[in-house]
């Protein structure tokens, strides 16, 4: 659909209006026609279908023309080498400073508004039963992105200075350490809770999902009821190494692309979906 | 200003999305587009950009119908909310679910003429008028029949939808029914969408189509695409499912300009 509406036109009668079916039907009366005005801008252009646009976003220091220089000609080979690697090396530093800042707002801004969305039910507006769908058809981020995006906020609210690629593991973790204290009202300790486990992490030289899960046992935190519930369960592993094992056969799957090319489709798409859950899950490399 | 509706008995066939790909390649060749939401579930209008709750305070095709009047069915014009490309030449007249009130009306004299009467005199400021219809042989098809010039039938290659189509066509021409309601519409096409390749059943019931109705059957057969079905969920016109399925509304449109010149 069209990123801007189209103004609707005015009723220019009162028309008696039938809402329901059935018994619990009742009778109202159209939108009384507005009175006419200049149009304005906004009329001319229509109206956006959801809320505003940042029209601002946080300043980024992004460098907006290349920084590139010719070495001087008088320089030596080595000086020249030298000028050259710098170049990179700068422009490396800026496009991951970047990168990061990019992320960061994007979890902050995009991030904080799904929760909103979500706890609040403002999907529902639109006619959508449920939040993965509204994520999904609306702005196509497949459901893990798009919880990952909001467990990610508690997060990098309370450690705004870390800039890693976050796993859903390392998040999770976290967010359970503030939990109890958020549950209760307490944000602020909330946050302490997750920066003293982050530095106790850093201290122990490991700050993935794993050395979180130490340093919150180093520092006495409680263990996150769902990690603690996924390893109560039976194991899966074994049934994953059996169906894994026709994916090997290139040349017979191949043929399922011949024999039926709409279920070669659909299987793409569940492995596509399979592949990013393991990633997510997967400690960084 | 051919009106032309699209019907099957059977539901979930591609009626919708037949009116809604006919519509954006006609808006596109520049033809102004009448589309009429003629189902109580209101799913074309939902697929042209509204919500059933933003029709809430506004007229739809139900009001039209009670009303009979061209005034009423003018003040449920709304505009498509389609991308500019496809939507300028597109009006659409939206449907709620009060339209199933108007089946309870089914027996008071001439009303199976009430949208003709509203949609005629207004036929004549459009190139094309397209009426989505529900799953059913009764009054709210009778509205859409007597009001029309043509029929398209819309059917996926299955035993139950192709039988939607045999009894469409023979209520369509039977004398007597021509005569009660005073049908002057003729089929024009039959369209197959969601075929799947490799599947003998669909085979075999598309060759069943095209030697009970021939050269009616207009090829090519939309197949059955993951990407159709997500257009449709994000409300934008199958067209944007990729180039395969805006040729086939290409040729699809062919043979309707054709039928209807």
């Amino acid at each position: 659909m069209s990123g801007k509406r189209r103004p609707l036109p005015d009723v220019e009668d009162e028309i008696v209006l039938e809402r329901g079916v059935g018994p619990g039907a009742v009778v109202e009366k159209s939108d009384a026609p507005t009175a006419p005005t200049a149009p304005t801008a906004a009329d001319t252009a229509g109206v956006e279908i959801v809320g505003r646009v940042v029209k601002s976003p946080v300043a980024l220091d992004i460098p907006t023309a290349p920084q590139f220089e010719l070495a001087s000609p008088d320089a030596s080979r080595d000086a020249q080498l030298v000028h050259y690697e710098n170049l990179i090396g700068g422009a490396k530093e800026a496009v991951e400073t970047g990168a990061r800042a990019l992320d960061r707002y994007w979890t902050l801004t995009a991030g904080r508004a799904l929760v909103e969305i979500r706890d609040g039910k403002l999907y529902e507006l639109y006619g959508y039963t449920s939040f993965m769908d509204y994520v999904a058809q609306r702005w196509g981020m497949v459901r893990q992105h798009a919880y990952k995006l909001m467990r990610t906020v508690r997060v990098q609210q309370a450690l705004p200075e870390v800039t890693v690629d976050w796993t859903v593991r390392q998040v999770d973790l976290l967010g359970s350490v503030a939990e109890p204290h958020d549950s209760a009202g307490d944000e602020a300790a909330g946050d302490k809770a997750i920066r003293e486990v982050w530095a106790k992490a850093e201290e122990l030289g490991d700050t993935s999902a794993k050395g979180l899960d130490a340093a919150r046992k180093a520092v006495g935190g409680e263990a996150p009821k769902a990690l603690e519930a996924v390893k109560e369960r039976k194991p899966v592993l074994p049934v994953y190494q059996r169906a894994v094992k026709p994916f090997q056969d290139f040349r017979r799957l191949r043929q399922v692309a011949i024999e039926n090319p709409e279920y070669a489709v659909e299987l793409i798409k569940t492995l596509e979906a399979a592949l990013n859950e393991l990633r997510a899950e997967s400690p960084t490399p | 200003m051919p009106v032309t509706t699209f019907a099957n008995h059977k539901g979930g066939v591609g009626k919708s999305n037949e009116v809604e790909g006919v519509a954006a390649e006609l808006a596109m060749r520049g033809r102004r587009v009448l589309a009429v939401d003629l189902d109580p579930q209101g799913n074309l209008s939902r697929r042209m950009g509204y919500q059933e709750h933003e029709l809430e305070t506004r007229p739809t095709i139900a009001e039209a119908v009670r009303d009979h009047t061209p005034k009423a069915l003018r003040a449920s014009f709304l505009p498509c909310q389609w991308e500019q490309d496809w939507a300028e030449n597109i009006t659409l007249v939206p449907s709620r679910i009060e339209l199933e009130e108007r089946i309870s009306e089914a027996g008071v004299p001439l009303s199976w003429q009430r949208l003709h009467k509203c949609l005629a005199p207004l036929a004549g400021d459009f190139d094309d008028v397209l009426i989505d219809t529900p799953p059913t042989i009764g009054h709210l098809l009778h509205l859409a029949l007597v009001a029309s010039d043509y029929v398209v039938g819309a059917t996926t290659p299955t035993y139950d939808s192709v039988r939607g189509i045999y009894r469409l066509k023979n209520f369509i021409e039977n004398e007597d029914q021509r005569a009660g309601l005073g049908l002057r519409c003729r089929m024009i096409g039959v369209v197959i969408n969601m075929k799947r390749a490799g599947v003998a059943n669909h085979d075999q019931r598309t060759e069943a189509l095209i030697t009970r109705f021939g050269d009616l059957v207009w090829p090519p057969h939309l197949p059955l695409r993951a990407s159709v079905e997500d257009a449709s969920e994000r409300a934008e016109p199958p067209q944007n499912a990729g180039p395969e399925v805006q040729q086939i509304f290409r040729d699809r449109v062919d043979r309707y300009m054709k039928a209807v010149a």
